[in-house]
């Protein structure tokens, strides 16, 4: 126990759920910005996020105040990212908490030291965190353990039950992805995403190289299957962009509301300028209408570019997030 | 002054020294306004000199050139925020500008040693606050800030009407909207208490800073503004009673550096009982009216988490246009 008071304990991931009352209570839920779904919906997503982490070696850690839960932190192992960047990669999945304002920092300072301590004596040398940018306590905490700032994303979503979709020029051929489509995409999404301002190529201590091909690999795996369809963007024959959508099956069962998204979209470098972006992303409108009801697409705070092809297409901000990364150097 | 780390100097200068390298400063990035590809770098670079020679010497500029190789690679310039500092009752600074990028491979650890070369001015001038805003496109700027304990306090929208190629929309409103005329500031002084209250900004946020007079600080602002600091304040009235209050500025020496003009809509407060009620949204369509014809671009700034301003501007045709961090450091003492 600390000196204010907070104790910090682990506690194995099958036994979260007796936390329950805590969870509905505690603030930073993901999708706790969409008002319509209800606290112990929202509770139900995240229990079922525990289960699911439960073969990357998660942990879960509480933070308690006179016995009472006030914050909790999990995390698990990234075993892709391990593979793709060649060092021991993991991910502070949840930071819950807001219970008691007077001691939120403290508790999640504390709560983040002990993860964190957990991780580096697994081996692990590289932490993600990904938190709502208004959680101010998690931010400084956060920043107090010596993680840094590695990107800021910002949430639009369609609504289609309150929106009509704009009439976009289409000055490309798109259609959706065919498997005997898979070595043109494999050949052309080389260089596809050099010098992009994500978090991995933010990041000083991670390759640059490894970054662009994270990406790559990302989009060839969503042809292969990781997306549920893929669309295809052609100039005079030649493939100029990939868009990889997902519905979110699982996660809807969940809500009250059917999600899908965006998961990754690239402009091959000769063909941008083109509005072959703006021309994907409202065929990708079309494809989902009738299939969910709201349409996500996350991007870089400052992708000024897309975030003005989303507006003129019907997309609202919803969220903002911010990334920390962690690092530690030896191996 | 001058602090060595690894092959890397950094200097004090002079302003004088400082115009010197006009080589420097046209190539080096993140100068104000270089988001708008429009504008050459050759008056992106008068702007910048014009900035730096305009702050008072009463505010005590410190400015640093970093060499890396012996050549520039990286400018700051530090100085004390009078007003503030009077505000809080603690020596606050402020670091102006922070420019490098000459060369990617050095220029972490220009912007590092930069930083450090801050800090100990910062202590030497008896500073227990400075504030810098680094674009959001700076991550080697962000990394040698956390670096150098910095912390981040709130991440700024800039979006932007531009009246060129956007046409204003059309809208009814809920409120009677008109300029503040002097007779109305006891109306103002009466309704601005509380009207920032828990506001989500870099003072309210920073635990090293009192909440009341983070409060406080802009019902100052507003109270001034209507008293002559901004060109006009508009006013928007429900059934006789203040409802909410917009500041509103024409650029008047940026203009003159730049091909285009801008205008801003600065800080705006709607009254706790007036909310819900699309007054602000109002107020800013009444500020578009207001700045047409006067200027070419409409600026309007808010923090990242306030979602619903920026829907309100993505509704009224703005863009987001640029975004920045603002990092504070805090020396414990005094």
């Amino acid at each position: 126990m600390n000196e204010r008071g907070i104790s910090i304990e682990k506690i194995a991931p099958d036994q979260v759920s007796r936390y329950r009352d805590f969870i509905i209570a505690a603030g930073y839920h993901k999708y706790s910005f969409l008002q319509e779904i209800s606290g112990p919906a929202l509770a139900d997503l995240f229990l079922g996020e525990i289960e699911a982490i439960g073969n990357s070696r998660p942990a879960v850690f509480i933070a308690k105040s006179q016995n009472d839960p006030i914050a909790l932190l999990s995390l698990h192992r990234l075993n892709w990212d391990t593979e793709h960047f060649g060092m021991p990669m993991a991910r502070i999945s949840h930071i819950l908490g807001g219970i008691d304002p007077e001691l939120d920092q403290a508790a999640k300072k504390l709560l983040i030291k002990a993860g964190t301590e957990e991780l580096k004596n697994a081996g692990i040398r590289h932490i993600a965190a990904r938190l709502a940018a208004d959680d101010i306590a998690s931010i400084y905490a956060l920043e107090m353990v010596g993680y840094y700032l590695a990107d800021t994303i910002v949430e639009y979503y369609f609504n289609f039950r309150t929106s009509k979709i704009p009439k976009t020029d289409q000055l490309c051929e798109l259609r959706l992805f065919q498997p005997s489509d898979l070595a043109l995409v494999e050949k052309s999404v080389s260089g596809i995403f050099k010098d992009y301002i994500g978090r991995f190529h933010n990041d000083p201590n991670l390759d640059k190289k490894k970054a662009d091909q994270l990406y790559e690999n990302w989009l060839i795996n969503s042809c292969k299957g990781l997306a549920d369809d893929c669309i295809l963007a052609f100039v005079e024959g030649d493939l100029a962009g990939i868009t990889a959508l997902k519905i979110h099956r699982e996660l809807n069962r969940a809500l009250p509301l059917k999600l899908g998204e965006v998961m990754l979209i690239g402009v091959v470098p000769g063909f941008r300028g083109k509005k072959v972006f703006t021309s994907m992303l409202g065929f990708a409108q079309n494809h989902f209408k009738g299939k969910i009801d709201l349409f996500r697409y996350a991007t870089q705070l400052n992708n000024f570019h897309v975030n003005g092809v989303l507006v003129k297409l019907g997309f609202f901000l919803k969220c903002a997030f911010h990334t920390y990364h962690y690092y530690i150097p030896g191996g | 002054m001058a602090i060595t780390l690894s092959k890397i100097s950094v200097e004090e200068i002079s302003f004088s020294e400082l115009a010197r390298h006009r080589d420097f400063i046209l190539k080096a990035k993140y100068k104000n306004f270089s988001q708008f590809r429009e504008i050459p770098e050759q008056m992106l670079a008068e702007l910048f000199l014009q900035e730096i020679s305009e702050i008072k010497p009463s505010s005590e500029p410190c400015l640093f050139m970093a060499k890396a190789g012996g050549r520039p690679a990286g400018f700051l310039c530090l100085h004390r925020l009078e007003w503030d500092s009077d505000h809080f009752g603690i020596p606050m600074g402020k670091v102006k500008r922070l420019l490098g990028e000459i060369d990617p491979a050095s220029d972490l650890e220009v912007k590092k040693s930069l930083i450090q070369a801050a800090l100990e001015q910062m202590k030497k001038m008896g500073i227990r606050h400075l504030a810098a805003r680094v674009s959001a496109d700076d991550a080697r700027a962000v990394a040698a800030m956390e670096n150098a304990g910095f912390y981040l306090a709130d991440t700024i929208v800039e979006y932007y009407f531009d009246f060129r190629k956007t046409r204003i929309p059309e809208m009814t409103h809920q409120c009677q909207m008109r300029l503040f005329q002097p007779a109305d500031l006891e109306m103002v002084n009466n309704g601005v208490r509380g009207i920032f209250d828990a506001y989500l900004d870099r003072f309210h946020r920073d635990p090293h800073l009192d909440k009341r007079k983070s409060d406080q600080l802009y019902e100052k602002w507003m109270i001034n503004s209507c008293r002559g600091l901004s060109d006009d304040c508009l006013i928007a009235v429900v059934d006789g009673k203040l409802a909410g209050l917009s500041t509103l500025e024409t650029y008047g020496e940026i203009n003159r550096h730049l091909p285009m003009s801008f205008g801003e809509i600065i800080l705006s407060g709607v009254v706790e009982a007036f909310r819900g009620k699309k007054i602000y949204t109002s107020m800013i369509n009444f500020g578009q009216e207001y700045f047409k014809g006067k200027v070419d671009l409409l600026r309007v700034a808010t923090q990242l988490n306030n979602i619903y301003v920026q829907r309100a501007w993505a509704g009224l045709g703005f863009l987001l246009k640029y975004a920045f961090h603002t990092y504070h450091y805090y020396m414990p003492g005094g």
